[in-house]
């Protein structure tokens, strides 16, 4: 029994190593990177600053992990990181006004699904493109609670959210919560997308046509991946807020964390095209970019530098993937991003 | 007949006379205007009713454009309510708009600004040079342009807000005093993006006072604005310098993100955390002992005041747009636990705020 468990993926493994599988080319630059780095920075290898980086890129592995759910099933959602901002922030900004945290995240959990709902919904049933279903339901969601809900863009977590409080604070077994919270959404989707469910999102993503001839649920199937990038969503902003103690609406409307988040999907070895990736190497993905963060900081690298740095490794990474999985007729069919 | 129409000349000549001399006297002009002696409108010897009611004329009426990046944080707030309170009760016409932080829109806004011939613009800039040729094309079409809080590379009539450099400057001072009687010498600078003129004059200000103080700047890093990439950068600088003294940023918003940092390692007080501009989150910070202390610089008391008075010193002076470049800095106070609970050390939403 134990043969017949372990053979298989040992063999798997092997298979995508030779195969030149992205996520683990991407999982031995992230130890190259950790090995030299140990050697000619101070401090850098110490369990506490890895530990650091590792936390840095929990909410942004938190998001990509949802992210891939719905590129692997050759769709996209842009309005992730507006789903994480106003979901934490409502949670916020109910405590605020002198509420229970634990009915704030209830609520704030079911609004997640709701928004996320809306995105499937308008991409499955009513066949609007999600590149354009979800730039626009980004806007729409965050006009909607600020005019309906949040009083500001920026709020403090106040001493009442003792959970979050918690969950940006203490650790557990030396592991900082956040880190924790991004291992276990790793692990839940990783073993999720390893069952029938996940093979059907592949099956999905690579061609939805034969999927639907083969009678798979196509349109639940596509709805169900964005309830779970809202999710993610909202679990990452939870991270984020907790992690940072406070809530800033203006960086979400206007920062770059969407744009990491697709990097760190493209650097897993997810490809746009849908039918590819790996939960394995997203999470590589998103501790090469704290990874590389903590390095950068630790170098004293400028805005600009950092900027080019992390511009040069998304590069690499098309340019890898471009050259491990060749386009060919089935996706430039398709219209590979 | 021919008596009716000399009485009717009459008439338009009596009128015309009577505006080209109220013109003369008053020096109104506004934007539009381009003769004047720029002596604020008003002549040598009146009565102070006599004052109240010609300038009251002047600026009767004057469109005046406000164009920001925002309307939900307080500090735009305040100056959003300070503006309507001072030109409502002026009779200028004024209105605002907020680009959401997107700088085309910010571009679109203020052409819009220039295609209704305002009289004047006061315009939130992000960054120095994203709306320079905007600025330009303004006071060409003789609106007056006031810039608030971060200055551009084009010269505007006015610029309204802090001397970045000198603010700086003055909280590392305290900086350097409170590390200097710790026995200790290790300071980091978070800046902003590191490239905005607020950023690079703090940091330029700040580095200047650690150098001649003998300290040691560890780091100078970009928190981009943003609490959590801030935190990221002092948690790896805290574990990376053991013996850091303190931390000094240009935002309250971002430095939160560090206090909050130095607070979950538990060195409240070890290590201090030293900030401009002073929202009602920062003295809360400081009330709290998570915060050292922070600089007001009358972001959200004084600015949106002067603001206003310049708007009004140049519509009422009628000197041409353009011609008049000028920089009027507000008054930095730093605030700490010895003042952090006194009325007006920190600004919050306005009373009663309304975006109507």
């Amino acid at each position: 029994m134990t043969n017949t468990t372990k053979t298989p993926t040992v063999a798997a493994v092997r298979r995508r190593l030779l195969s030149g599988d992205q996520g683990y080319i991407v999982g031995g630059l992230l130890l190259l990177i950790i090995l030299v780095a140990s050697v000619t920075l101070d401090s850098f290898g110490s369990t506490t600053n890895l530990l650091n980086a590792a936390r840095s890129a929990s909410t942004l592995g938190i998001l990509a992990i949802g992210m891939t759910v719905v590129v692997i099933s050759r769709g996209l959602d842009l309005s992730v990181v507006m789903t994480m901002g106003v979901t934490s922030a409502f949670v916020v900004q109910y405590v605020v006004n002198g509420n229970a945290e634990l009915a704030g995240l209830m609520w704030a959990f079911v609004i997640a699904l709701m928004l996320g709902l809306v995105n499937g919904v308008l991409v499955a049933y009513v066949e609007i493109p999600a590149l354009f279903v979800t730039l626009a339901t980004a806007l729409l969601y965050l006009g909607i609670f600020r005019m309906a809900y949040l009083k500001t863009e920026i709020m403090t977590v106040p001493s009442e959210a003792h959970f979050m409080r918690w969950l940006g604070r203490d650790s557990v077994i030396g592991v900082p919560n956040p880190v924790w919270l991004f291992a276990l959404s790793a692990g839940l989707v990783g073993w999720l997308l390893s069952r029938n469910l996940g093979r059907y999102l592949y099956a999905l993503g690579d061609n939805p046509e034969a999927a639907r001839l083969a009678g798979l649920p196509v349109r639940p199937l596509t709805v169900f991946t964005y309830l779970v990038s809202a999710v993610a969503g909202f679990v990452g902003g939870i991270s984020l807020v907790s992690v940072s103690g406070s809530v800033d609406l203006r960086t979400v409307a206007a920062g770059t964390l969407l744009y990491d988040v697709v990097a760190v999907v493209v650097i897993g070895g997810v490809s746009l095209a849908g039918g590819r990736g790996s939960i394995g190497g997203v999470v590589c993905a998103a501790l090469l970019i704290g990874v590389i963060g903590n390095v950068m900081t630790l170098l004293n690298f400028d805005t600009i530098q950092q900027a080019l740095a992390k511009a040069v490794i998304v590069m690499f990474a098309i340019v890898l993937d471009s050259v491990l999985h060749p386009r060919d007729e089935e996706t430039a069919r398709v219209g590979e991003l | 007949m021919t008596r009716k129409i000399g009485a009717l000349r009459l008439a338009v000549w009596l009128a015309v006379s009577v505006v080209a001399i109220s013109a003369c006297t008053s020096g109104s002009g506004g934007g539009n205007s381009s003769s004047s002696d720029g002596s604020g409108g008003l002549p040598a010897v009146s009565t102070p009713g006599k004052v109240i009611t010609q300038t009251l004329e002047n600026v009767k009426g004057k469109k005046v454009r406000m164009v920001l990046l925002s309307d939900a944080n307080a500090l735009q707030q305040s100056w959003i309510d300070r503006a309507k309170i001072g030109f409502d009760e002026s009779g200028v016409d004024f209105e605002y708009t907020v680009s959401n932080y997107d700088n085309q829109v910010l571009a679109q806004q203020v052409q819009t600004v220039i295609d209704q011939k305002a009289d004047a613009l006061i315009v939130q800039n992000s960054d120095v040079s994203g709306l320079a040729s905007l600025i330009k094309k303004a006071q060409d079409a003789g609106i007056y342009v006031i810039v608030l809080n971060l200055g551009s590379n084009a010269q505007s009539d006015a610029f309204v807000g802090p001397n970045w450099d000198g603010m700086s400057a003055k909280l590392a001072t305290r900086v350097a005093d409170d590390c200097t009687k710790k026995g200790n010498k290790e300071v980091a600078i978070i800046s902003g993006f590191g490239s905005d003129s607020g950023s690079v004059l703090a940091v330029q200000g700040a580095t200047r006072v650690f150098k001649d103080k003998g300290m040691k700047i560890v780091a100078t890093q970009p928190g981009q604005y943003d609490p959590s990439k801030a935190g990221d950068v002092a948690r790896t600088l805290l574990q990376q310098n053991p013996n850091l003294c303190a931390f000094l940023g240009n935002w309250d918003g971002m430095m939160l993100g560090v206090s909050k940092v130095v607070h979950d390692a538990g060195k409240d007080g070890d290590i201090g955390v030293y900030t401009m501009d002073s929202s009602i989150g920062a003295c809360k910070a400081i009330s709290e002992g998570t915060l050292t202390a922070a600089v007001n610089y009358g972001g959200g008391t004084a600015m949106g005041d002067s603001a206003v008075a310049i708007t009004q010193y140049l519509m009422q002076g009628g000197v041409k747009a353009g011609s008049s470049k000028t920089a009027v800095f507000t008054a930095t106070t730093i605030i700490d636990k010895s003042n952090a609970d006194e009325p007006g050390s920190c600004y919050d939403t306005p009373p009663g705020w309304s975006k109507k």
